[in-house]
């Protein structure tokens, strides 16, 4: 009886450390393989954009999709959306995006909103993004140290 | 001066005190017969390797005394003898039953005087014969006993609640990224609905640019709903993040407002 007691003891210890491999191995690779969402309003002096942006991250490369509308100052209103594909990486909290394809519409780049960052219109371009993980369901991505968007993760 | 008998060199008989001792433990562990078993032991040690018919036991033990017995308080005697001796630790027969002739003691006898055979402390500690049982288990224990104070199922047990702990940790820390940022961010006050937390420490300060950012873009919050002010002096823009709750709970929503200035274009 005791020594099955002692190999059932063992046989969990097993089971215990092979579980303890496959979490670290799940939770890096959750950090690579998400998508999330989340809403942005961009005010500029010229205008204001509102924003709905999803991302999608699978390993190394990843997806992105927005629809929004543009209000310039004089209240005309422009839809906008954009899709693009890029390659991406950690670097610590860091999260660097290289585009691939854009497909930004308007199709004139800067024209409805001047300060976009040229990943959003032009191939490979890059953007670094910081990553923050502020509760169980979110990362806040921020841009030069301000917290930009919140995206809520969806997957 | 007692005389005494020692039994297989581990037995210690004494016949004036009708006595059986384990020669080790003595003067502890003794076994007292009655005095016919004794004095048939006695007479059976006397004539050791040699066979003792019942008409001679009857007639030393009992009938010297007057007394006559059956054959089953003979038996009975004898019985009490064996008895004793396993009783003290022998484990070999000693006394073997002849059919139809007595019995007959087959052990390895030495007559003495009883201090002759009373070991002292340091003989104590080394047997004189060969293992038997018992010491062997004495020997044994000394082994066991430091291991006792963490059994292998003990240390198992341990070991697994150490593992158990090391997951969870290892999980919160895997998922761990930076410090969440606005866990440092201050109180500034309550604009209409609007909880204000801000990047900046003086509330009058966040609670005027708060405004005037609100009128640039209408931020409307619900009762519950908390504004994230990041106010950045240095670095691109300024920033609201309006959420339904507490952002660091699970299942937050929130919508974000960056604000931009022409002179801050890159």
């Amino acid at each position: 009886m005791r020594s099955k007691n002692v190999r059932f003891l063992l046989n969990l210890l097993i089971v215990l450390v092979v579980i303890s491999v496959a979490l670290a191995g799940y939770v890096n690779w959750q950090k690579n393989h998400f998508s999330c969402e989340a809403q942005i309003t961009l005010v500029t002096d010229r205008g204001t954009e509102d924003l709905i942006m999803h991302f999608h991250f699978s390993g190394d490369t990843g997806s992105y999709e927005s629809k929004g509308k543009y209000t310039t100052r004089s209240g005309n209103e422009i839809s906008t959306s954009n899709k693009i594909d890029f390659n991406f990486w950690r670097e610590g909290d860091s999260l660097m995006m290289i585009s691939n394809e854009t497909n930004a519409i308007p199709k004139t780049a800067g024209s409805v909103y001047p300060y976009t960052p040229d990943f959003f219109y032009s191939r490979e371009r890059g953007i670094r993004w910081t990553l923050t993980r502020e509760n169980a369901t979110g990362y806040l991505f921020s841009y030069d140290d301000t917290p930009t968007f919140y995206c809520s993760i969806t997957r | 001066m007692k005389t005494a008998f020692l039994i297989n060199d581990t037995i210690l008989f004494v016949p004036e005190q009708y006595s059986l001792y384990r020669r080790e433990n003595y003067p502890a562990g003794r076994i007292t017969l009655h005095a016919p078993a004794s004095d048939c032991l006695l007479l059976l040690i006397q004539h050791a390797q040699q066979p003792v018919s019942q008409k001679m036991l009857f007639e030393q033990v009992w009938q010297k005394r007057g007394t006559v017995v059956s054959t089953n308080t003979l038996y009975q005697s004898i019985a009490s003898v064996r008895k004793g001796l396993k009783a003290t630790g022998l484990a070999e027969e000693a006394i073997l039953t002849l059919p139809k002739q007595g019995f007959k003691c087959v052990a390895q006898i030495t007559p003495g005087e009883l201090q002759d055979f009373i070991l002292t402390s340091s003989e104590n500690a080394e047997p004189l014969t060969e293992p038997t049982h018992r010491p062997a288990k004495a020997l044994r224990r000394p082994v066991i006993k430091p291991l006792r104070g963490l059994r292998p199922r003990s240390r198992l047990s341990l070991l697994l609640a150490i593992v158990l702990v090391l997951i969870v940790g290892e999980y919160h820390w895997l998922r761990a990224s930076p410090s969440p940022l606005y866990a440092e961010y201050a109180y500034a006050g309550k604009v209409e609905n609007c909880q204000v937390w801000s990047s900046w420490s003086g509330t009058q300060y966040s609670i005027a640019v708060f405004d005037k950012l609100r009128q640039r873009s209408p931020i409307s919050c619900t009762a519950e709903s908390v504004a994230y002010l990041t106010i950045n002096r240095l670095q691109q823009g300024t920033s609201i993040l309006l959420c339904d709750k507490d952002i660091a709970q699970r299942g937050t929503q929130c919508r974000s407002w960056f604000y931009r200035e022409e002179g801050n274009e890159k």
